[in-house]
């Protein structure tokens, strides 16, 4: 029996260490791609006067549809000049790839001046879209992942 | 490069409290760690046990899978979250506005494929066997530390291309 826990203990180290390898390497994958994306915007930086996201989706993907896009819907009634962008990862996968999706919703997010804030690769709420759009701070004390309210511009 | 796109596989979508339109959306992640933290220890345990013993863990485990596909009340490991982990505060609900169905088809998945290596272990295929059980925890494993479900992936690419059946592909209930 102790040789078959051996064994065992090693499959489950293998597992675990294949598992944080893939994590590095698609952290890194990551970063890279931000890097060269924002060097892009940055080589064209008067290109957008208007701050924009660039939202993937798929006809399948329900938090898109339940939940991404009413918190985009919501945002975009308090930044009327917000230009949201929308693709089919699936219809346009050479788009796709520049972003490096994996996963549906996936929003980048570019201020005014054109800059590249972050890619956001999950439900993405609707205030910390704000935040980053606008640069500011996003204050919330507990709840952080609601969407609606937070949008509420007394708080 | 990257055309295998999954929606919402990479399981990264925060927690919904935010009223929806769409209750039946709804996922409580505790329920499914739940379930494969116990895959993961019943194939560990029974290999440990060795084969004679262990297939009839493996067994057990494709069984409940499977059955609780068909019912949840037959879905032991969910059974015992609702029943036990959860009322005795051991684990709280941890729901997310997501689709129900590429978890059951992933649960399905991972019930078919503890029934072969049960099946290879019977048959004294033991290699194969515990290759395919190693498979399932593997899997199982993957889902609970990174949240990526490769049933939930397969459920999707193969919804893309339309093989599907109506009853259980994500466009169900809506008007053709």
């Amino acid at each position: 029996m102790l040789e078959r826990a051996l064994i065992a203990l090693a499959i489950v180290a293998a597992l675990l260490a294949a598992l944080w390898l893939g994590r590095r390497l698609l952290a890194a994958a990551d970063a890279r791609t931000l890097r060269r994306l924002r060097a892009i915007t940055r080589a064209s930086a008067d290109a957008s006067a208007a701050a924009r996201l660039v939202y993937f989706t798929t006809t399948t993907c329900v938090v898109c549809r339940v939940q991404q896009e009413p918190a985009l819907a919501a945002l975009r009634a308090h930044m009327p000049q917000l230009r949201i962008e929308q693709h089919d990862a699936v219809a346009e996968p050479a788009l796709a790839a520049e972003y490096a999706v994996r996963s549906v919703p996936t929003i980048a997010v570019y201020r005014r001046d054109g800059a590249l804030v972050t890619i956001h690769r999950g439900f993405v709420p609707a205030a910390v879209l704000r935040s980053e759009l606008e640069g500011t701070p996003l204050r919330i004390e507990g709840g952080a992942e609601l969407a609606g309210e937070l949008l509420d511009p007394s708080r | 490069m990257l055309t295998l796109l999954t929606a919402s596989v990479v399981n990264r979508a925060r927690v919904a409290q935010q009223p929806s339109p769409q209750p039946a959306y709804r996922v409580d992640r505790s329920v499914l760690r739940t379930q494969q933290a116990c895959i993961c220890a019943s194939v560990l345990l029974g290999f440990v046990l060795g084969t004679e013993l262990g297939r009839w863990f493996v067994l057990a485990t494709g069984f409940v899978l499977s059955l609780g596909v068909l019912h949840p009340a037959l879905a032991l490991y969910k059974q015992l979250y609702w029943r036990a982990l959860r009322p005795a505060g051991l684990l709280k609900p941890d729901v997310h506005v997501e689709d129900p169905m590429p978890h059951l088809f992933a649960q399905g998945m991972g019930g078919a494929v503890s029934l072969l290596a049960a099946l290879a272990l019977f048959l004294d295929a033991t290699v194969l066997g515990w290759a395919l059980a190693w498979l399932v925890f593997a899997l199982a494993l993957v889902n609970l530390l990174v949240q990526f479900c490769t049933g939930c992936f397969i459920y999707y690419q193969l919804d893309r291309v339309g093989l599907l059946p109506r009853a259980i592909a994500s466009t169900r209930g809506r008007a053709a």
